[in-house]
């Protein structure tokens, strides 16, 4: 499994997320319009010096991305076959790059600012009737259910198991789901108990 | 917002994460190429939320990957994997919940298991097709051809989930018309 932030102290965890992420933003917009090898083999490079720059930890990281190499190996092959070796390189070098300094920004910023500068961006759609509180509370909700949604279906294949039932126990998923339905009903229940209020429309919104 | 709907969409959205997550579930179907039940939890969205509340269990579900949550299948997450050559099918996903639940309740069909199943073989592959591989052909500069049968090795996977989709429905329909009646 892949981890998300590494914790550190380098001078790219140090830059704020939102720059980062405008930073990345950017780069790979530009990236994507180069066709040339003495653009993207020089930004591959660059892209590498970077997770240097960041310590040992981020090396480690590079190794676990290992899995991508068949993705990245068969794309060159189509590429040598149908279009050269220089357009070979170029593909395969730019979605490198890409795919790096995008992760690096993951691993050098916490999940909280990156959800605060995901926020911040997504304020226009208050316009929409979507408050920007109403994103983080389900994204809190999510991280929460994860978790406890996994370890309850556990717990239902296993006692579906202790009685006898063979296989992956697809059989049990249609009740699973209803009761998963059940369940958010009553999440919603114990918010308005709590005085979640996100209906922008209701009379009883905050101000 | 409700906050009826805002834990539906909530539970939805991590459903996905779990489909993803589970390793028993994984269907040994062709060797190497990865098929796990997440677009199971797509389809599923769109068929039990409907149109506009699936589309937002879809964002939500990919926001909290992009903020670095290891929850798409494999533990794979954070901003990476929107800029790997596939991501056009992860985009793909919120089209497809939408195509899903926007067509289910236009569909007239007297079975529940028809209509779910043509709306999810619409949505859950047809226009995630449709969106993931052209943005393959263009971030990896591959043909339109060669993207779409890469693409393809996806399918036999994609229709036994669609099937699986379709059939949770009918079940979740009959128990949910029964119970209506009873009340």
């Amino acid at each position: 499994m892949i981890r998300g932030y590494i914790s550190g102290s380098s001078w790219i965890h140090r830059i704020p997320a939102g720059v980062k992420l405008a930073a990345l933003a950017l780069i790979t917009w530009a990236l994507f319009w180069t066709e040339r090898a003495v653009t993207t083999g020089p930004a591959l490079c660059m892209a590498l010096a970077l997770y240097l720059s960041v310590g040992r930890s981020a090396w480690g990281r590079l190794r676990s991305l290992a899995f991508l190499l068949p993705v990245f190996a068969f794309i060159a092959l189509l590429q040598v076959i149908f279009s050269g070796p220089e357009a070979s390189f170029v593909s395969v070098s730019r979605l490198m790059t890409a795919y790096l300094l995008a992760d690096l920004v993951t691993a050098t910023t916490p999940m909280m600012s990156m959800i605060d500068a995901f926020l911040w961006a997504l304020r226009p759609l208050k316009f929409l009737g979507v408050q920007t509180q109403s994103i983080a509370l389900a994204f809190a909700l999510v991280l929460r259910f994860v978790p406890f949604l996994m370890s309850d279906w556990e717990r239902r294949r296993e006692a579906w198991r202790a009685r006898g039932g063979r296989g992956a126990g697809w059989v049990l998923v249609p009740a699973w789901i209803a009761d998963v339905v059940r369940l958010s009903d009553r999440i919603a229940e114990a918010l308005d108990a709590r005085g979640a209020h996100n209906d922008s429309r209701s009379k009883h919104a905050k101000p | 917002m409700r906050n009826r709907e805002l834990a539906r969409l909530s539970i939805f959205a991590a459903l996905i994460a779990v489909f993803g997550l589970m390793p028993r579930l994984d269907i040994p179907f062709a060797a190497g190429v990865p098929i796990t039940a997440q677009t199971l939890g797509v389809m599923l969205a769109g068929l039990l939320l409907g149109p506009r509340l699936a589309t937002m269990s879809v964002a939500l579900f990919l926001l909290v990957v992009a903020c670095g949550a290891p929850l798409l299948s494999g533990g794979r997450g954070g901003l990476g994997v929107f800029a790997g050559p596939t991501a056009g099918y992860l985009v793909g996903w919120i089209f497809g919940a939408f195509v899903i639940g926007f067509l289910l309740v236009r569909i007239r069909m007297k079975s529940p298991f028809l209509a779910a199943l043509s709306s999810s073989l619409v949505g859950g592959i047809l226009v995630i097709h449709l969106i993931g591989a052209p943005w393959l052909a263009w971030a990896a500069g591959l043909t339109l051809p060669q993207a779409f049968l890469a693409s393809a090795t996806f399918l036999p996977g994609d229709m036994l989930k669609a099937i699986a989709a379709a059939y949770v429905y009918r079940l979740h329909h009959a128990r949910v018309s029964r119970s209506e009646r009873n009340a």
